[in-house]
């Protein structure tokens, strides 16, 4: 299975909820996690915040000053040799048949949604959890 | 985000059960059989809109929700603002406070990713008082989590299986059951 980065917007309302979508992703098993070129917050300083936070995931910025470097020592990507951008997907199958699309790339780059930590986490799940939702009660 | 119809899907979540209530059903099983259990203050934990700690705290508890779904805990936030919603993963999240009880319902632990289940466990067992009750209720098929994995994690973190029902009424829990409900409490 490819590798998961996760193109977080540089952006937020909470400080808080930013960086707890970057340790749930991390637990989740996303490999990677970038900021988009767009929104109004300096990128290298989120990216930073971040690294404080987790302790495995890789990080990207391709022009990253020596703080960061530190601060993210061999989690630091300046290259995405490899890796591909991908669509959010418009449900788990097609999730699944991306990840066996692009096995041999490196890594698959999903924008950030609040539906992919449940592709994350479950993606083996044979429905879309309708059921689920719906037969909360027993 | 919004469907076409132009409603959240957390506000599509909730439609279910307003549909339900408005032909006459009680959809508040959960609350019912949790206020049976006289807490002060529970922790909903993957609580989405909030559907069942808004209900709660309407009946008067100090509940708090955790859920790391934005577009569920905005509906939550905004049908009952007076209740606190946390948003954070529940495998990682860690609260000042601790709670009575803590609920794991609406099937919560099927959607923890399955090598992360007893961390959850784990980490809502620290948020409960000495005594406190974790309560869950999840659906069961094959490749659902099991009651018996439940009650080894459950047993793990300092919880002891108390009572287990197949529905919120407490209809009785045998083998061929399709839900469990299960209390637990903190040494």
């Amino acid at each position: 299975m490819p590798k998961i980065g996760v193109r977080l917007l540089a952006s937020f309302e909470s400080a808080a909820e930013f960086l707890a979508d970057a340790q749930s992703l991390e637990a989740a098993g996303a490999g990677l996690l970038l900021l988009d070129e767009g929104g109004d917050l300096d990128r290298e300083m989120l990216l930073a915040a971040i690294a404080a936070v987790t302790t495995g995931v890789s990080l990207h910025h391709a022009e990253a000053g020596e703080t960061l470097r530190r601060l993210a020592g061999d989690r630091l990507l300046t290259e995405l040799d490899g890796w591909r951008d991908v669509p959010f997907p418009a449900d788990r199958v097609a999730w699944r048949a991306t990840l066996v699309e692009e096995a041999s790339s490196a890594g698959v780059i999903v924008a950030m949604d609040p539906r992919l930590l449940d592709l994350l986490r479950n993606p083996d799940v044979e429905d879309d959890r309708s059921t689920d939702r719906e037969l909360a009660q027993g | 985000m919004t469907n076409q119809a132009g409603r959240s899907r957390g506000d599509l979540y909730d439609s279910v059960y307003e549909r339900r209530e408005a032909a006459g059903e009680n959809v508040h099983g959960e609350a019912d059989f949790i206020m049976a259990l006289e807490p002060s203050s529970v922790l909903d934990a993957g609580c989405g809109t909030g559907r069942i700690g808004r209900e709660l705290a309407r009946r008067g508890l100090r509940v708090t929700g955790v859920d790391i779904d934005p577009e569920m805990l905005e509906t939550a936030r905004r049908k009952s603002p007076e209740a606190s919603w946390i948003r954070h993963d529940v495998t990682l999240v860690q609260l000042a406070d601790r709670f009575d009880a803590v609920l794991m319902a609406g099937n919560v632990i099927n959607f923890v990713q399955p090598d992360r289940r007893s961390l959850a466990i784990a980490n809502m067992a620290t948020h409960i008082i000495p005594g406190g009750l974790l309560i869950d209720g999840h659906r069961l098929n094959e490749t659902e989590v099991q009651p018996a994995d439940y009650d080894k994690w459950a047993a793990a973190s300092g919880l002891a299986l108390v009572s287990r029902w197949s529905t919120w009424q407490r209809d009785p829990f045998d083998a061929s059951s399709d839900f469990a409900v299960s209390v637990y409490r903190k040494a």
